[in-house]
């Protein structure tokens, strides 16, 4: 069993300081790594990611984060990232970790994302320069992230986004917006890439629960909307069985884990 | 005390015989016009309302008459004694001018034997409910008043036309929930965190015109300002210039009250000061004009904008509402700061514009005990 804690948008301000620590203290003991979905800072400013830096800093489980889109708000997000892993976090963009957990490795991918929208209702690779590029990110930002699933040599996958890779998790944002909250190919990415869970943030109006067409468990764990310091996920892995199940994987993803020992 | 009201009726009665003698317009005002429209007797004064280019004529006669003047220092009034009773000639009732407007809605009625215009039920509730503050707001005092006269009065334009005020807003609740009136369509009822679109439009006087709800386009210069009365203000183009409104109402809501008069100048939208208070980093985010007399779906996007831009909100998921000139956000923020921030951005972005900040703290981020597990399989 795989206890992944979970949290995005905690939109820490250099006022913040002292408030998210204790929630990784309560996690020992209760979480085997805290997944960050982005939106770590307020603005995007490196003394912003110097608070979210010493509030992680003593983490006594892994921590993995991708950036969210305040965090690029500040043209910061390269020093941002060098401040969070110096503060020993991961921080992916397009890049996985695997983490080995009593003996079972969990890898995570992990990608900022990007708009676009959602199958049929999704922006085009046409017209101006502008929307050619908006589109063409969102979806080079999506193929990353397959190739690092793809790459990951693991028991379990995870990806970890900011933005949506499913509408489901949307419901409770206007629907005006969704092509500013995420993109379908992430989703695309998340079911080739054999992901077993895709959490995101983001969207800090919407709801917790989804999946893509594939079948694979989309979580949004913006801070607004789990309503608590953080989701805890378990993911039961019968590791005897590992090696089988890592052969049929492209079956729907659900069939890959079984049920897990409740504590 | 017992003999006052009687005494303050004779003198009512000489005040108004004199004024329409000398074909002086006023109208019957304060508690005594309450008291003609069925509420309780008052036992302090006498008010009468009377334009302000009326009032020097009008304490001639009464002088004439044999009444003793004074000159108070208020700038809003001036009194007049009929022997010990105290007769009260309001030109500014709540900082907002009597116009001939405001006079021609009164109602002549029989006071105490004698016809005498006396004020309009809504214009009285409106300027009774916007003299409530912060050191005189008893309701016991208004409520009988408003049990005695609501069926006369148009209770949603009074909501409107105090739309700025806690204490009127709260005098309406409370009024409300005892089923004395009707519950509002709009904003001023309903509940804080439960915005409501107000659906019709606001045909509110702007501050010193004193042009009312019920009357023809205003015509009266600007007076004094009153910062309490800026909700729901509209400009005479729209007012004008909306076509069916009482059976389209959701069409004027749109263009209705979208103008901030009497203040064309004080907005100096998204002004540079406004960055006061504002931490570092402030600088980028260029404080963007918002044009606050622009229509109101403009506005509110405007605004929304201007919220996931502000460094000290910079909150990309903010629901921003206007209706009728009234700024109403809702959504959560991370910190209190940020939900103060919120309503400093727009007041500086808009000024005038009364904001329901209505956005809430997501819960502290500490650790909350033993929480849910979900399994994923
Ligand atoms: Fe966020
Ligand atoms: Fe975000």
């Amino acid at each position: 069993m795989i206890r992944i804690a979970a949290v995005g948008d905690i939109h820490l301000g250099t006022d913040s300081a002292g408030t998210f620590a204790p929630v990784l203290r309560d996690l020992v003991g209760r979480a085997d790594v805290l997944l960050l979905a982005g939106d770590l800072t307020q603005h995007g400013r490196p003394e912003e990611a110097e608070v979210v830096a010493a509030e992680i800093a003593r983490a006594e489980i892994p921590v993995v984060a991708v950036l969210g889109n305040h965090d690029y708000h500040g043209d910061a997000e390269e020093e941002i990232t060098a401040i969070l892993t110096a503060a020993g976090a991961t921080v992916l963009e397009g890049a996985g970790t695997v983490h080995d957990i009593g003996g079972v490795r969990l890898g995570v991918a992990g990608v900022k994302g990007f708009g676009g929208g959602f199958a049929g209702a999704s922006g085009s690779d046409f017209g101006e320069p502008l929307m050619k590029a908006f589109v063409r990110h969102a979806r080079d930002v999506a193929n990353n992230l397959l190739f690092a699933l793809e790459e990951l040599d693991c028991d379990i996958r995870v990806a970890l986004t900011h933005y949506a890779p499913v509408p489901d998790t949307l419901i409770g944002e206007r629907a005006e917006i969704y092509p500013f909250l995420g993109s379908y190919h992430l989703a695309e990415a998340v079911d080739a890439g054999g992901a077993e869970l895709a959490l995101h943030g983001h969207a800090h109006a919407g709801s917790e629960r989804g999946s893509t067409a594939g079948g694979v468990p989309v979580r949004n764990v913006a801070r607004p909307v789990i309503g608590k310091a953080c989701a805890l996920y378990e993911i039961g892995v019968r590791t005897a069985i590992d090696a089988e199940r890592a052969e049929v994987r492209t079956s729907p993803h659900s069939a890959d884990l079984v049920t897990p020992v409740t504590p | 005390m017992e003999d006052a009201p009687r005494g303050l009726r004779e003198s009512l009665k000489r005040v108004a015989v004199t004024l329409k003698e000398a074909d002086i317009p006023f109208a019957l005002g304060g508690s005594y016009a309450c008291w003609a429209r069925g509420g309780p007797e008052p036992v302090h004064d006498v008010d009468f309302m009377l334009r302000e280019e009326d009032v020097a004529r009008a304490v001639s006669v009464l002088a004439a008459a044999g009444l003793r003047s004074v000159d108070p220092p208020e700038d809003w009034l001036t009194k007049v004694f009929d022997g010990e009773v105290l007769v009260d000639l309001i030109h500014h009732p709540v900082g907002r001018a009597v116009t001939g407007e405001m006079l021609e809605r009164s109602s002549e009625m029989s006071v105490d034997s004698v016809r005498m215009p006396v004020l309009d039920a809504t214009d009285w509730f409106e300027m009774t409910l916007l003299a409530l503050e912060e050191r005189y707001c008893d309701l016991a005092r208004v409520l009988p008043m408003i049990r005695a006269m609501r069926e006369q009065v148009d209770w949603d334009q009074v909501r409107r036309a105090t739309a700025a005020s806690p204490f009127a807003e709260a005098a309406l609740l409370v009024a409300t929930r005892l089923s004395l009136i009707p519950p509002g369509d709009g904003l001023a009822s309903t509940p804080p965190g439960r915005n409501g679109a107000n659906r019709k439009a606001g045909r509110i006087a702007a501050t010193g015109t004193g042009v009312s709800p019920h009357s023809p386009a205003p015509t009266s210069p600007p007076g004094t300002a009153e910062p309490a009365i800026v909700a729901g203000r509209a400009d005479t183009a729209a007012d004008g210039g909306v076509p069916g409104a009482d059976s389209r109402p959701e069409e004027r809501v749109a263009t209705a009250g979208r103008s901030v008069a009497g203040q064309p100048s004080a907005g100096a939208p998204g002004s540079g000061s406004g960055s006061a208070g504002s931490g570092a980093g402030a600088s980028q985010a260029a404080r963007r004009a918002v044009d606050p007399a622009e229509a109101d779906e403009y506005l509110a996007g405007d605004l929304h904008e201007l919220l996931a831009e502000d460094p000290r909100v910079a909150e990309l998921g903010l629901e921003v509402a206007v209706r009728e000139g009234y700024v109403l956000v809702e959504g959560e923020v991370a910190t209190d700061a940020r939900r103060r921030a919120v309503a400093q951005v727009i007041a500086e972005a808009a000024p005038g514009h009364p904001v329901r900040n209505d956005v809430t703290i997501t819960g502290r981020t500490t650790a909350d005990g033993p929480a849910n597990v979900e399994t994923i399989q």
